[in-house]
């Protein structure tokens, strides 16, 4: 028996049937615009770079390997962990208006890169794992003060948990700001706040691939579980699931990918509430599918977004707007086109 | 089947690829290694958009050596050749009217030719050092070396700036022109070296990021970005030899170039960036050196010593950095003979106001609130600036006690305080940097007129007052400090500087540092600044 059969609203036979050809698809569809995103740019004339320029060009090669490639796949992981994190957020919490700025994880991130940043020295590794090490910490709140909230069910305790933990983080990092010595730490923050992939080099992409490539790799493996955890905690008991456990380490592998991604770009919002309805509006709501879709998706969009705020002006447009501006668009035309054929 | 043993080795999977991305060596150190014979030579093939005419500076600075002086002493040198007044009244006596004034004196054309000189630009060097440069295509017989009431010539050239307008010329000094045949394949060792300043060595200097910058050649391409851009460029353009180098700058906003637009001739032939560039827009200036302000190495930085295009940090906020940047602007331009003439002008003036408010005991100084004033949509905020803002320091060099530093302290950016914290303080006096688009007068007005603000004793005895500015405001980490510091203490101490003339000293400032002359200031500047508002 397939666990696709729980998916809601579309029916089996509809979701299943073109997905994996769908998937295919956008596996070509992404390895293409990642290709075709090394000669967008701005060096040496804007938009398209001639390939037969990087030849004899040594600038031009040298941006193209050294700041666009890890700024490609910066953005396309950036997109990938988003929206997966997003999906399993919704699917888990079996809420639909969750992403991963829920729970205290961003918010603890940011709180715990300023604190590194003005307590620990700022070292890269550092800040890093500071920002993640908050982000556990500030989903572990969540979760053990949502089990101790005596009104509601547990999604809607863990979300006020969520927000409670957030707004405490957040005034954390104004306090961090205001101590900041102005000359050697407050510029630094106020960078890694606004965010932003154009800092990415090199040593930040080496940095994230050891934390989001395991993490990946532990939600796709996981998700026929998904499916599973995604019904009431004593259905997917009596289904052969060990639902606390196994929540926790889908929520550790999109937690630790999302914390370490953020700081390193920064807070882009709304990728990962829009892109996994986009892709169940496509895929249907089975996991199985879903998943795999969603960080393709999600990857592709965040990789267009970027590559329009690298290169369309002499300045860069904030990717948070471009994100937010296009998805929400995007979502709105497909809600709208689907009801009409629904009728 | 999920089984507890891969769930296990799952999690530990997870948790050592978060300490191995912890434990990763820290970032490859990133030092400005310097082939800018690359760069440039890849600008050749690229044909980039922004090319600018290839020419660099020759500063041969040294003074000029007449070695034949005969029955007078030579007014002019024309690139080695010295001119004495009588060679030049033997030349064809010409007289011109510019804008309602009459000059006389020699077709600047036919003193060039009476030099011997085929050069096509040319640089012009006034007897207090200031220098400009001059197209000698751009010359005709209108343009002039007037005689001037000192014996000596000034430069007029009507149609072009008046920065261009060079007076008490002493020397006329060629450009080298670049070897622009130059081929791609060329390696950094065929490098034209652009010159005699590079002979002490690679410049070597410190910023204010605390970096440690090195440059084997003189940068010809430079690019201002960053944080306050246009601050950048009104100290670089203190520097004759910065506006032949600036290929481009980042703009925030459509009135950050005013004042560039008034000092820079050229300002259309550069490339102006939109707001918040990122190092692939950078790149595309193909810069041998950024500018931008910073006290640290920030990430934009980082990305641009990936691709080897070295930064330099200016800071600006204290006299102390002030000196510094001018000092390393002056390395990197190859120029530090302007840059210790700009120190000393601001070291006279410090000097001077460090000597008038001598004497005066930390208690009897005059407490003093300085208050940015903005007023959005008639939401009104009033803030007090930084602890280590110029803002505070031009209060506490003008002798001022900052009320603002008794209580709050805040460490960046402009904190709101309410009206009854003023009342708490009750200042002496009250400085009002008012928000650009707003009128002056008319908030002084109104602020008078109100019952909360008319009961501070600032404001019964007429001690509150509108900070000048003349196209930008002199609070700012801007050039314009020294005249917003001396402007201060004539406000809190005018029995003390009441020598102190600050319409004098504007002519001064926009004088040496810029090269207007009165004519130029009276235009563009002096109709905007309004000294005293209270």
């Amino acid at each position: 028996m397939s666990t696709s059969r729980i998916a809601p609203r579309r029916g089996i036979t509809e979701a299943v049937h073109g997905a994996p050809r769908w998937l295919g698809w956008l596996v070509g569809l992404a390895a293409l615009a990642l290709l075709v995103s090394l000669f967008l740019g701005r060096y040496p004339g804007p938009y398209l770079t001639r390939p037969s320029a990087l030849i004899e060009d040594e600038l031009g090669r040298r941006i193209v390997l050294e700041l666009r490639l890890p700024r490609i796949l910066a953005a396309f992981m950036l997109g990938a962990v988003l929206s997966a994190s997003g999906l399993v957020f919704q699917m888990i919490f079996r809420n639909p208006l969750v992403e991963s700025g829920f729970l205290g994880v961003s918010q603890g991130a940011a709180f715990g890169a300023s604190l590194a940043i003005v307590a620990l020295g700022g070292a890269a590794a550092t800040v890093q794992l500071c920002a993640a090490g908050f982000a556990f910490l500030g989903l572990a709140a969540s979760y053990t003060i949502s089990q101790r909230i005596r009104y509601g069910d547990w999604v809607l305790r863990l979300v006020l948990a969520g927000i409670a933990i957030s707004a405490i983080y957040s005034a954390g990092t104004s306090v961090l700001k205001y101590l900041a010595d102005p000359l050697k730490h407050l510029p630094d923050i106020t960078f890694w706040l606004l965010g932003g992939l154009w800092a990415i080099t090199w040593p930040d992409v080496l940095h994230v691939l050891p934390v989001v490539l395991p993490s990946l790799a532990v939600l796709y493996l996981m998700r026929w579980r998904l499916n599973l955890l995604s019904l009431q905690d004593e259905t997917a008991f009596s289904l052969g699931a060990a639902p606390g456990r196994e929540r926790l380490v889908l929520l550790i592998a999109a937690v630790a990918s999302t914390a370490v991604l953020v700081s390193k770009a920064g807070l882009v919002g709304w990728i990962g509430l829009i892109v996994p309805h986009i892709v169940r509006r496509l895929f249907g709501a089975d996991a199985q599918y879903a998943l795999p879709g969603v960080m393709l998706v999600g990857g592709l969009f965040a990789l267009l977004c970027d590559n329009v705020a690298r290169t369309l002006l002499t300045g860069e447009i904030p990717l948070g707007i471009l994100t937010s501006f296009a998805g929400a668009v995007f979502f709105l035309g497909l809600l709208t086109r689907a009801e009409s054929v629904r009728r | 089947m999920f089984h507890r043993v891969s769930l296990l080795a799952l999690v530990t999977l997870l948790l050592l690829g978060l300490s191995l991305s912890a434990c990763q060596a820290p970032t490859p150190t990133l030092v400005p290694t310097q082939p800018p014979a690359a760069q440039e030579a890849v600008a050749e093939t690229q044909a980039a958009p922004t090319e600018v005419p290839p020419t660099e500076a020759a500063p041969t600075q040294a003074p000029p050596t007449p070695t034949e002086v005969e029955q007078a002493q030579p007014v002019l040198t024309v690139v080695g050749k010295p001119l004495t007044l009588a060679d030049l009244q033997a030349l064809e006596q010409v007289a011109v009217d510019v804008e309602g004034e009459s000059y006389t004196g020699v077709r600047f054309l036919d003193v060039i030719e009476a030099g011997g000189v085929t050069a096509e630009t040319l640089i012009m060097v006034a007897s207090d050092g200031y220098s400009s440069y001059v197209d000698v295509a751009d010359l005709t017989d209108q343009s002039l070396l007037a005689y001037n009431q000192s014996g000596g010539v000034d430069v007029v050239l009507p149609g072009a700036s008046h920065s261009q307008w060079v007076q008490d010329l002493v020397e006329l000094q060629v450009v080298a022109a670049e070897d622009t045949q130059e081929s791609a394949s060329e390696s950094s060792t065929a490098q034209p070296e652009p010159a005699p300043t590079l002979a002490g060595g690679p410049i070597e200097l410190t910023d204010s990021a605390g970096q440690t910058l090195k440059l084997d050649s003189l940068p010809q391409r430079i690019v201002v970005v960053g944080r306050g851009p246009h601050m950048v460029l009104h100290l670089l353009y203190m520097f004759p030899d910065a506006r032949e180098r600036l290929v481009g700058m980042e703009s925030k906003s459509a009135t950050s170039n005013d004042f560039a637009r008034v000092v820079d001739p050229d300002l259309g032939d550069r490339t102006i960036l939109a707001a918040n560039p990122g190092p692939e827009q950078i790149a595309a200036l193909n810069p041998d050196l950024v500018i931008m302000r910073g006290t640290m190495i920030d990430p934009m930085g980082e990305s641009l010593a990936q691709i080897d295009i070295p930064v330099l940090y200016v800071w600006m906020e204290t006299p102390e950095h002030f000196i510094q940047d001018v000092e390393n602007l002056g390395a990197v331009l190859g120029n530090p003979q302007r840059a210790e003439e700009i120190v000393s002008y601001y070291q006279t003036r410090l000097d001077r106001l460090a000597e008038g408010i001598a004497g005066i005991g930390e208690d009897e100084k005059s407490r003093v609130l300085l208050l940015e004033y903005n007023d959005r949509n008639g939401e009104v905020a009033v803030r007090v600036p930084a602890k280590s803002w110029i803002q505070t320091v031009e209060v506490q060099t003008a002798g001022g006690a900052p009320v603002w530093l008794e209580s709050a302290a805040p460490t960046d950016g402009w904190t709101v305080v309410n009206l009854e914290q003023i009342a708490v303080w009750d200042p002496d006096k009250i400085f009002l940097v008012i928000w650009y688009t707003l009128d002056p007068e008319q908030v002084l007005a109104t602020l008078k007129a109100d019952a909360k603000w008319s009961a501070l004793k600032a404001v019964r005895e007429d001690q509150l007052y509108g900070f000048p500015t003349d196209i930008f405001g002199w609070d700012s980490p801007d050039p314009r400090w020294i005249l917003g510091m001396q402007w201060l203490a004539t406000r809190i101490y005018p029995d003390r500087f009441a020598d102190l003339d600050m319409t004098e000293e504007v002519y001064q400032f926009f004088g040496q540092l810029y090269g207007m002359d009165q004519a130029a200031i009276d235009a563009e500047i002096m109709p905007k600044v309004k000294l005293d508002v209270h």
